[in-house]
Order: C-alpha cells, then sequence, then structure tokens
C-alpha cells in the first residue's frame, strides 16, 4: 500500500489537472492526444471524451491498451524539481453516459456539457492498473492499482 | 475585497475601468453639476464573477475558438452570437452575487421603474463608438426583473453586431468585458439629442426633439423636430418640422410600447426657443468640459431636465457595419417588407423570367444576342441587388423570431425555434416531392426503369418530365432534360427517401406561446407568422430570381454554341468571359481568350500538407461516413450518386434537388439559416458549414465522416 503522502500528492495532482496526454497505438506505432479528464474519487478510473470520428477513438476501439501522462510541469527550470508527472495505465473501454460518469466529468469540465452530451462523442474509461509517479527529476514511484 | 455594485456618489476615477465609458460620463457630468437620474454600476467585476463562477466562460472561449472571427461571415456571426446569448439565458445569477446586487437596488430602486444599460470599458470614445450595439432596456421593475435584465445585457456584449463591430476594430473578443448601468427611469415629456457639432456643419450645432420617452428617437420610430443652431452665437439658423408627431413611445407596466400621441400633442412644438438655447449653452459646456464634441442625450420632466448620457462624437461609421445594422428590422418594417415581396418583388421576377422566357435567342442574329445577352445580365444584376437590398433583411425575420422565441422560452437547444419555421412549404421541397414521385414511377416499374436507361421514354413518362420542368425546371441549375433524367434514374435505383415528419411541433408551438401573457399572444402569432414566411421566402426567392439567371445563362450557352467553331482545343465552358463572348459577337474575325483552369488549386493534391480534421459550424444533426463528391461546377450536381458526401462551396435553393440523394453535405459557406443548413435540416441529413476552402481542401473520392452534432469533418485519403 503506497504511504498517505504519495496518495495525496497523487490526488492532488489528479484534481488540479484538467488535460492529460493520451497515448495508443496502432500497426506498431504510438500516437498522442491532449484530452481533457476527470478521476473517481479512488482514482481507480480515469475519464475522458472523444468524437467517434478520430483516431484515437479508433484505435482504443481495437485494442484498448493506452496510457496517460498527468503533470504540473510550468516550462521552466525549476520544473527539474517541482514538477510532478504521473504515468496511468491501464484499459480503456467505452462506457454509457450515465448519471453518475456525467457527473464526475462535467465536474471538473462544465463547459464541455455539449461536447460530451453529443451523440457523436464517445466517453472512455481506463480502468487505471497502475500509476507511476515521477518527481524531484528522477525519484519514481509505482502503485499497483488492482 | 473587488467591488461589484457601486452607488453613484461613490464613483472615483479609479473606477472607470470597472464601470464603463457611459457610467463614468454620467459621473463626470453629476460632478459639473447638472442633473442625472439616479444609478448604480454593476461593475465588470460582477460581470467577471458570473462568468467565473459558471461553466460559461470555457463555453464561450470554446464557442469562439472554433473559427477565427475574422474568417466568419456575418450569418456566423449572428449564430454565434445566437448561441452564446442563450448560454447567458440559460445560466442564473449565482445566489451569492445575486444577493450582493439586490442589496443596492433594494436601496434605492424598490418601487422604481429603471433603465437597464450596457456600460462596458471602451464602449464609447472617440476613435470607437458601440452606439447600437450592446442593449439597452426601459421600464424595467422589480428587483427579479431587473437581475434578469442585467444578465441580458451582459449577453449583449457577445450580439452579433458587438462581435462583427470588435472584428472590424481589432479589439480583444476573448477579455471584452461589460459593466451595467441601472438608472432610474426619468419619464419625461419631452426628450431628445444634441450634437454639440453638426456632422454636416461644424459652426452648427443640432438639437433633436420630441414628446415623451428618448426612446422612441433613438430607436429611428418617431421623426423629431430639428434645430440647427448658431454654435458661437446661439441663433437658429435652421428648423425642420416632422411630416408627423402622431406616435409617442408609452409606459407598459414592464416595457414600453409605440402609440398614438394626443392631438394636442401632435400640434405642439416639442421645445420654445429659451428651452433651445438652454441645451445649446448645456452641449456647449459638455464639449468643453470633456474636450471633444458630445452627443448628448436628455430629457425634461416637470421643467426639470435630465442628462442621460453624453459621449463623443466618431467620425465615421464604415458602410459594413452601417448595412448589417440595417438588417435589424422591427416588427411594423418586416411587415412592410413582407408585403412589398409578396405582392410587388416576387410577381415581378416571375414576370421577368416569364418574359425572358418567351424570347427565342435561337433566331436573333450575332449582333442582336449580343444586345440580349448585355439586357439579360442587367437585369439579372438588377435582381440581385433587390436581392441584397430588400430579401435578405426580409430574412431577418426568422432571425427576430428565433431571438425573441429563445429569450421567452429559453431552451437548451438554441435552434430549437426552427422547428416551428420549418415545414413551412418551401418551393424547393415542392419541387424535390416532385421529383421522389417521378422517381417513384419508375422504382415501381422496372421494366420502365430500364427502357428509360435505354433511351427509350414512354409518353406518358415524357409528359411527367414536362411538366415538371414547365413548373420547376426553368432555374439557374435544372433545365435540360438528359440531366434531369440522369437523376431521376439514379434516384429511382436506390430506396425512397422521405423528409422524417417531425413530432413535437405542436408542443414547441405551445411553449412558445404559453410564454406570453395572454394579452401579448397576438404579438406572439404575428412574430411566428413572419418568422415563417421569412423563412420560406429566404428559400423560394432564390428560386425566382434563379430563373433569371438561368435565362440569361440560356443567351450565354447559345452564344458560347455559335463561337464554338471558333475555338481550338477543349470544349467551350463556363471559363470564358463575357466581354469577350460580346467581343466574339461583335465581329465575326475575333477568336475569344478562354482563361487558363488553374490546375493546380486543390490544396493537398501535390503538398505534404494534409488537412485531416475541420471544424466548422454543426448545421444539420447526425453523423455519417461516405465518399465526397465535390462540386466545381453545377453541372457536375447531375453526376453526384447516392449516397456520397456533397462538397461544395455554398448551396443555393437551385441546387437542392440533390440533397435527397446524398447523406451528408460540407459547405464553405458558413451559418445555420443558410439553404444547405435548412435543407439538410428539413431531410435530416447530416450537415457541416463554414468549413474554409471546402471545395479545395477535400477531393472527389476521399472518405470523408460529418459529424453535425459537433461540427467537424474528418478527411480519410487513400
Amino acid at each position: 500500500m503506497p504511504d498517505d503522502r504519495t496518495m495525496k500528492v497523487l490526488r492532488n495532482l489528479m484534481k488540479k489537472q484538467n488535460f492529460a496526454v493520451l497515448a495508443t497505438f496502432h500497426d506498431d506505432e504510438p500516437y498522442t492526444n491532449l484530452v481533457g479528464f476527470a478521476s473517481s474519487d479512488d482514482l481507480r478510473y480515469i475519464f475522458f471524451v472523444t468524437p467517434v470520428a478520430t483516431k484515437k477513438y479508433t484505435y482504443l476501439r481495437d485494442s484498448g491498451k493506452a496510457s496517460i501522462m498527468i503533470d504540473n510541469r510550468s516550462n521552466r527550470e525549476s520544473d527539474l524539481k517541482d514538477a510532478i508527472a504521473v504515468n496511468a495505465t491501464g484499459t480503456v473501454t467505452e462506457v454509457e453516459k450515465t448519471k453518475e460518469f456525467r457527473e464526475i466529468y462535467l465536474r471538473k469540465h462544465p463547459y464541455l456539457t455539449d461536447f460530451l452530451e453529443s451523440p457523436s462523442s464517445a466517453m472512455m474509461r481506463m480502468e487505471v492498473h497502475r500509476y507511476i509517479i515521477a518527481s524531484r527529476f528522477q525519484n519514481v514511484v509505482e502503485i499497483d492499482m488492482r | 475585497m473587488k467591488e461589484l455594485v457601486i452607488p453613484m456618489e461613490n464613483i472615483q476615477e479609479e473606477h472607470r475601468d470597472l464601470i464603463g465609458s457611459k457610467a463614468f460620463s454620467l459621473h463626470s457630468i453629476f460632478h459639473i453639476g447638472f442633473n442625472v437620474p439616479s444609478y448604480i454600476c454593476i461593475t465588470t467585476n460582477a460581470y467577471e464573477r458570473y462568468l467565473n463562477s459558471s461553466s460559461l466562460k470555457g463555453r464561450i472561449i470554446l464557442e469562439l475558438s472554433r473559427k477565427d472571427i475574422s474568417d466568419m461571415r456575418w450569418e456566423e456571426m449572428w449564430d454565434t452570437s445566437l448561441r452564446i446569448r442563450n448560454m447567458f439565458l440559460n445560466t442564473p445569477i449565482p445566489n451569492s452575487l445575486a444577493s450582493d446586487i439586490r442589496k443596492y437596488i433594494a436601496e434605492r430602486f424598490t418601487d422604481t421603474p429603471v433603465v437597464v444599460r450596457s456600460s462596458a470599458p471602451g464602449e464609447d470614445s472617440s476613435q470607437t463608438s458601440f452606439a447600437g450595439l450592446h442593449e439597452s432596456y426601459v421600464n424595467i421593475r422589480g428587483t427579479e426583473a431587473i437581475l434578469e435584465h442585467i444578465r441580458l445585457v451582459w449577453a449583449s456584449l457577445w450580439s452579433d453586431a458587438a462581435i462583427l463591430y470588435r472584428k472590424e476594430l481589432g479589439l480583444d473578443i476573448k477579455h471584452s468585458k461589460m459593466a451595467v448601468l441601472v438608472q432610474e427611469l426619468i419619464a419625461g415629456d419631452v426628450s431628445g439629442i444634441i450634437f454639440s457639432s453638426s456632422p454636416e456643419n461644424k459652426e452648427q450645432l443640432v438639437i433633436e426633439a420630441i414628446h415623451g420617452l428618448n426612446k422612441g428617437l433613438v430607436d429611428g420610430d418617431i421623426e423629431p423636430d430639428r434645430w440647427s443652431i448658431d454654435r458661437r452665437t446661439a441663433s437658429i439658423d435652421q428648423y425642420s418640422s416632422p411630416s408627423g408627431r402622431n406616435r409617442i413611445v408609452h409606459l407598459r407596466d414592464s416595457g414600453t410600447s409605440l402609440e398614438s400621441s394626443s392631438d394636442e400633442l401632435s400640434r405642439t412644438v416639442p421645445l420654445d426657443e429659451t428651452e433651445i438655447h438652454r441645451l445649446h449653452s448645456i452641449a456647449m459646456e459638455l464639449e468643453s468640459s470633456f474636450g471633444h464634441p458630445q452627443d448628448i442625450e436628455w430629457t425634461k420632466k416637470d421643467n426639470e431636465l435630465y442628462i442621460l448620457q453624453s459621449r463623443p462624437i466618431t467620425t465615421a461609421d464604415d458602410e459594413e457595419k452601417l448595412w448589417y445594422l440595417s438588417l435589424r428590422r422591427n416588427m411594423n418594417n418586416l411587415k412592410q417588407l413582407r408585403l412589398k415581396i409578396e405582392n410587388e418583388l416576387i410577381p415581378e421576377m416571375i414576370e421577368d423570367a416569364r418574359i425572358l422566357g418567351s424570347v427565342d435567342t435561337g433566331s436573333m442574329n450575332n449582333e442582336e444576342l449580343a444586345g440580349e445577352i448585355i439586357r439579360r445580365k442587367e437585369l439579372y444584376d438588377n435582381w440581385d441587388k433587390r436581392y441584397t437590398d430588400e430579401f435578405i433583411p426580409f430574412a431577418h425575420g426568422m432571425r427576430l423570431f428565433g431571438q425573441v422565441y429563445n429569450d421567452m422560452v429559453r431552451p437548451s437547444d438554441p435552434y430549437e425555434f426552427m422547428g416551428l419555421l420549418s415545414g413551412s412549404g418551401l418551393l424547393s421541397i415542392k419541387r424535390n416531392k416532385r421529383l421522389g414521385q417521378m422517381a417513384d414511377i419508375l422504382r415501381t416499374d422496372p421494366s420502365r426503369f430500364d427502357k428509360i436507361m435505354a433511351g427509350s421514354i414512354d409518353d406518358s413518362f415524357e409528359k411527367e418530365i414536362d411538366t415538371f420542368l414547365e413548373d420547376f425546371g426553368h432555374s439557374g441549375s435544372i433545365g435540360n432534360r438528359d440531366e434531369l433524367l440522369k437523376l431521376i434514374t439514379e434516384m429511382a435505383s436506390r430506396p425512397e427517401k422521405k423528409i422524417p415528419v417531425e413530432s413535437g411541433h405542436s408542443d414547441v408551438e405551445e411553449k412558445f406561446f404559453s410564454s406570453f401573457p395572454e394579452k401579448d399572444r397576438a404579438f406572439a402569432e404575428e412574430l411566428l407568422d413572419i418568422g415563417r414566411i421569412s423563412y420560406r421566402l429566404r428559400d423560394d426567392d432564390n428560386i425566382y430570381l434563379g430563373r433569371i439567371e438561368h435565362q440569361y445563362l440560356l443567351s450565354l450557352d447559345e452564344a458560347k454554341r455559335r463561337l464554338a467553331d471558333r475555338i481550338e482545343g477543349p470544349e467551350i465552358s463556363n471559363d470564358i468571359e463575357l466581354q469577350e463572348i460580346l467581343k466574339a459577337l461583335n465581329n465575326e474575325t475575333y477568336v475569344p481568350v478562354i482563361s487558363k483552369m488553374d490546375e493546380n488549386k486543390k490544396t493537398g493534391s501535390d503538398s505534404k500538407l494534409f488537412k485531416r480534421q475541420i471544424q466548422g459550424q454543426p448545421a444539420g444533426k447526425g453523423l455519417v461516413t461516405g465518399i465526397a463528391h465535390v462540386i466545381d461546377d453545377n453541372k457536375e450536381l447531375f453526376n453526384v450518386r447516392s449516397g456520397e458526401i456533397l462538397v461544395c462551396d455554398a448551396i443555393d435553393p437551385n441546387m437542392t434537388f440533390i440533397v435527397p440523394i446524398v447523406s451528408g453535405i460540407v459547405e464553405r459557406r458558413g451559418g445555420m439559416l443558410i439553404h444547405g443548413a435548412i435543407i439538410a435540416r428539413e431531410y435530416g441529413i447530416p450537415c457541416v458549414t463554414g468549413i474554409p476552402d471546402a471545395t479545395m481542401v477535400i477531393m472527389n473520392g476521399d472518405e470523408v465522416t460529418v459529424d453535425g452534432y459537433l461540427g467537424i469533418v474528418t478527411i480519410k485519403r487513400k
């Protein structure tokens, strides 16, 4: 079990950051996108929304494997000491836009209501298998969520 | 703590940016010693808090990021404005902020009617004037109604005209702010304006006055008495009386209405000489104090004079802004325009097209044909201009209806009102229905279909074709029997596509009418009627204009046919200038110059840059993937196959016969109320408009996904 301090750092980052880098792959080629995300309170799930006519949706539907990077870099030298980057890996599936999931997502991104509610967009959920937290340049901690 | 509301007595110099130009100007007038109505300012801090405490800020940014404002047409700006306005209408002021504002309203205006006016920072300066672009609301009573109208004034920061004007001036759209002035309503006996320096003669000052509230004059509904006065000596150089003083702005329980004035008032000149001299001296003092000629609004009640506002006179109004503002028509104006269009203009257009159609250009010699072409071109240009001047402004009827519908009903979908306008008997839909019926004849009779495909048409079907061409065919696009047959057989080769019958129209109608108090029902009905006619004519007028254009194009075709012998190489088509055709018709030996086609006009064909996903305007709901058919020339319409995605520059009603067979539409021209979007919605076909260079970036054969919900077009090239 990770210590409380690490969990607090993780929880704080997941709460404060609005956007993350989603990595997928297809035909042995990696592919990345910026997505607006929200996570469940227990951090086991990460939600994001994508139009269905996109590469990321097709790739995720094909394999479901993905990783998501969430970080708080400020693009300054101080990042070497202060930035925290979290890498979440797991399985992504399309889920129904239920009331519960919509609330989780819209609490963080209320301005994306139309985007979420569009029949041409899909709500995706990553079931997180593992978080990898990198801080102070090269300190790395892994948290197994299974 | 940030100041959210500042009463007039507490305003300081440092508050200028917080309260906006109009409020600060009133503060200056008050300090000079003139009467101003009691007022409070809802600061830009309050506006920002409202935006930040809701999701509005992010939603406005998303809306404005859809497309660069400088690339938007005015119809797209109206759409953007409509969507943003609806966001404001559906986002209540948070309780904590509302409580703060309520406190100040209660102290001063509990039982007093007020005017709620915009006061945006930088709104009125000597360089820029937003006069008429933001909203003001007169005679608002009660705290909750005042709060409601503060929100509407905030929303007017994003009115279509205001967005356009900011674009013109290059002001920062994304960081625009709005303060609001809540001002005691002085129900003046006489009101007016003063230009301290006349735009026509700088030695003169101009005073205009009407009986009653100033609103009638400012809105342009009431013609004023007008005096030109020598600025230096205050002597009256010129006086002109209005054609009548028979109308006056009347205060209702809430808001105002235009009523007939009494006989006595209509005979009375609103100002005497003493009052004129008094206004002259006030204007000169304000000009001297502000250091710039002023445009002043004033009112007089029980012999007490109040200055309502004063702003610098701006030097120039650009033509586009003036034309744009002229599109905002009031109900009376729309009703007059409707009568003119229905009773005069459309019958004239039909008659002109008929007369042209009866002239046999084939029997003319070349010189006569050249004269006929010029005549037809002039006629078409004349109608095209009248289209801009009179038909387009009438299209404002459906916009006006849409805005009132949204204000009253506050639907979550800002285009819900379209449900009440559609299905109103568009000429193009009637035409498409007839096409569908002819296709149906062939669909249910395979042997007849096979015979026609083999080139043998029976008499009965021949008659169907003739009748169709007689009724609908003489337009800019359909006129050729072979092309028409090709279209019908293509339609017949696929299953029938019917217009989905929209359900729930009566619910929407009921929602609309029940949002009005009983006494205003007649107005609501009238407005819906104007909206429907405007919607229908917006489509139909193009068809009639298309008939005249068709006759012009026919005369050109006749000329091109005769000149074909003089040209070597490819078939003579649209790529020949009119002047070249006329020159060749008038000179038997002249060989006309043909413009060279730009072979590299498609981007992407030889470039490493590939636009894979483009955002435009979501104009017809639905999601579809299909093969692109790009229309460079209207003749290409007849080669479109069922299920393809139509990609074009702009759909006009003369082209919409193709819509029933396509599965999606991508259009360069943007907007929700343009023909392509209207017809796509009628047929329930996914449509995205406002894709820049659509016909350049998409190529025939590309696999295209049209996301009509989000306004996204995705291109997949093999």
